[in-house]
């Protein structure tokens, strides 16, 4: 935390004189970097500074959004993001970034709204793989399975694009462990998600989950392990555990990033079981 | 926007050639595109000096119906090793205004680029031209290579850094600079959002070892080596100076380049706090700060 008000102080201090394209460019490499608080000041000072390159507004108010949904401001996301389109309609980047803040704020139905206008520019395998959490969240399982299928069809690297083909495919009574296994082979044992994935088909046991997930530096060990216990929550849900299922996904809930994914998912589950 | 060629006097009655003028949009991580039209259907490249040939994704060459064919005589190699040696040639391409006929391009899997952009412009088209690469007005310009040789910085009356530069066998801008005081080969790559240095070079140059506390983690690539990043104190194309340059900093072991390629690569997290002029040709550098004016 020191760290973060000593680089938001310095900030401040050396961006009292930068003109509105440096700020830009110094908030384009502080989301590079993770450093959404500097990131905030910095596309903030460009916006307002009112001399910025026209064409640069729309990726102005992008980039701010970025660092407000990575920080979990997402009513803010959303403001920023709502004035890049009116900026410019066709900016493609900006429908899927909304759809997340729509998605954060509750309100799923604008959300699917910006994917399917994202998706009518470009549909990509992270839009599908948007839609498909979307429509879980809404129990539209059916639909859900079949965009996760499209997603992991369209970008095979993904580990976790297909991870989610079984999570669903389990939700909807028609996993298929032997595509699931196919999906796994292409992933390396020693990469992360891969434990999850043998967990879901059968190779491996929940302990090797963690043991795997422990197998890294600190933070990420961390990390993995909140990822581990929403998606061995899931199946402990779908084989009827209840109790089990709502102990590990409150512990995801209360342990992950709020930038997770399995945040914002083990959040919907939980309320589904209450 | 694309503005129409057009002379541009740089002092000294030296005139410049504009060619085409077009317009830079930014992705998401802060890369520079150009707008292009391709098999019929509207586009967004990459400018990436640091590739080779241009490229399309494979999923753009799915849109646009072609399958592209291993040459096995030609490939090009990315970061991380990964080798690229199927081709495809397509007929009425536009790059901006500029029309190319028939030309060839490198099938890029689909996930090395941000999902808003088709494919890279990459120094097979750019070498042909002097580059302007005015990022503060989002704007690049091809000029004439055919031109005198006086000073070509017409945008300012300030000064400016003339940097001698080499090139590659396949067209990669290579530079002198100094970073913290040590003078170092780098090679320009707008393709890149981050720059990075070896992590053993910054080791042996500067003291900086992965368990330094100095250094903060950055990533870790399957694997179990890890990437770092570091604050620079500065970085200095001849007397053109920027501060707190943050680079990568990438064991060998993950990069995978060859051991031609420079241990420092500029991206754009650097670049694009200047205004460059990239003479090919004359095999010049201009150099200035990017809200010179």
């Amino acid at each position: 935390m020191y760290r973060t008000l000593a680089a938001v102080l310095w900030f401040t201090i050396a961006s009292a004189t930068a003109g509105s394209y440096d700020l830009f460019s110094r908030g384009i490499d502080a989301n590079n970097r993770g450093d959404s608080e500097i990131a905030i000041s910095a596309f903030t000072g460009a916006i307002t500074a009112g001399d910025l390159t026209p064409s640069y507004l729309p990726n102005a108010y992008l980039g701010r959004a970025r660092a407000y949904l990575q920080t979990n401001l997402c009513v803010q996301a959303r403001t920023d993001l709502d004035a890049a389109i009116r900026l410019n309609p066709n900016y493609f980047d900006v429908y899927g970034l909304r759809a997340d803040t729509n998605k954060c704020v509750g309100r799923l139905d604008a959300a699917l709204a910006d994917v399917n206008t994202a998706m009518t520019m470009r549909p990509t395998a992270a839009l599908y793989f948007l839609r498909a959490r979307l429509h879980w969240d809404q129990g539209s399982f059916s639909q859900a399975a079949a965009d996760s299928v499209r997603a992991a069809d369209l970008d095979r690297k993904n580990g976790y694009y297909a991870l989610w083909t079984g999570l669903v495919a389990i939700r909807t009574g028609r996993f298929d462990r032997t595509d699931l296994s196919r999906r796994a082979s292409s992933f390396s044992p020693d990469a992360w998600p891969t434990p999850m994935l043998d967990f879901y088909r059968g190779a491996a046991t929940a302990d090797d989950v963690y043991r795997a997930a422990a197998h890294t530096d600190a933070m990420s060990a961390e990390n993995r392990k909140c990822e581990a216990d929403f998606y061995i929550g899931e199946w402990q849900l779908l084989g009827g555990n209840k109790d089990a299922a709502h102990e590990l996904l409150s512990a995801a809930s209360n342990e992950c990033p709020r930038n997770f994914i399995v945040f914002g998912e083990a959040l919907v589950e939980l309320k589904r079981l209450d | 926007m694309i503005v129409a060629p057009g002379v541009v006097h740089a002092g000294d009655n030296c005139r410049l050639l504009r060619q085409a003028s077009f317009e830079l949009g930014t992705d998401w991580y802060g890369g520079a595109y150009v707008p292009a039209r391709i098999g019929g259907l509207s586009m967004r490249l990459l400018v990436d000096t640091g590739g080779t040939v241009s490229t399309l994704t494979q999923g753009t060459m799915g849109l646009l119906g072609v399958e592209a064919r291993r040459v096995s005589s030609q490939r090009m190699t990315m970061f991380g090793g990964m080798r690229l040696d199927r081709f495809v040639w397509i007929d009425d391409v536009q790059i901006g205004s500029v029309s190319q006929g028939t030309t060839r391009f490198l099938a890029l899997p689909d996930d090395r680029l941000p999902d808003a952009l088709s494919g890279t412009v990459a120094p097979d088209f750019l070498s042909r031209y002097d580059v302007e690469f005015d990022f503060a007005n989002a704007k690049l310009n091809l000029f004439s290579p055919d031109r005198c040789g006086g000073r070509v910085v017409y945008w300012t009356d300030g000064a400016y850094a003339k940097i001698p530069i080499q090139l590659d066998q396949v067209g990669h801008i290579v530079a002198f600079v100094q970073l913290d005081g040590k003078k170092l080969v780098a090679l320009i790559d707008t393709g890149l959002s981050r720059s990075e240095l070896s992590l053993e070079a910054a080791e042996n140059l500067f003291g900086l070892a992965g368990n330094s506390r100095a250094i903060q983690p950055w990533a870790e690539p399957a694997g179990g080596d890890r990437v770092y990043h570091y604050s620079f104190r500065k970085l200095s194309f001849g007397d053109e100076t920027i501060a707190d340059p943050d680079i990568a900093l990438i064991p060998d072991s993950i990069s995978r380049r060859s051991s031609a390629t420079p241990k420092l690569i500029l991206g754009m997290n650097v670049l694009r706090h200047y205004h460059l002029y990239v003479a090919y040709r004359e095999h010049n550098l201009y150099v200035t700060a990017a809200s010179a004016h």
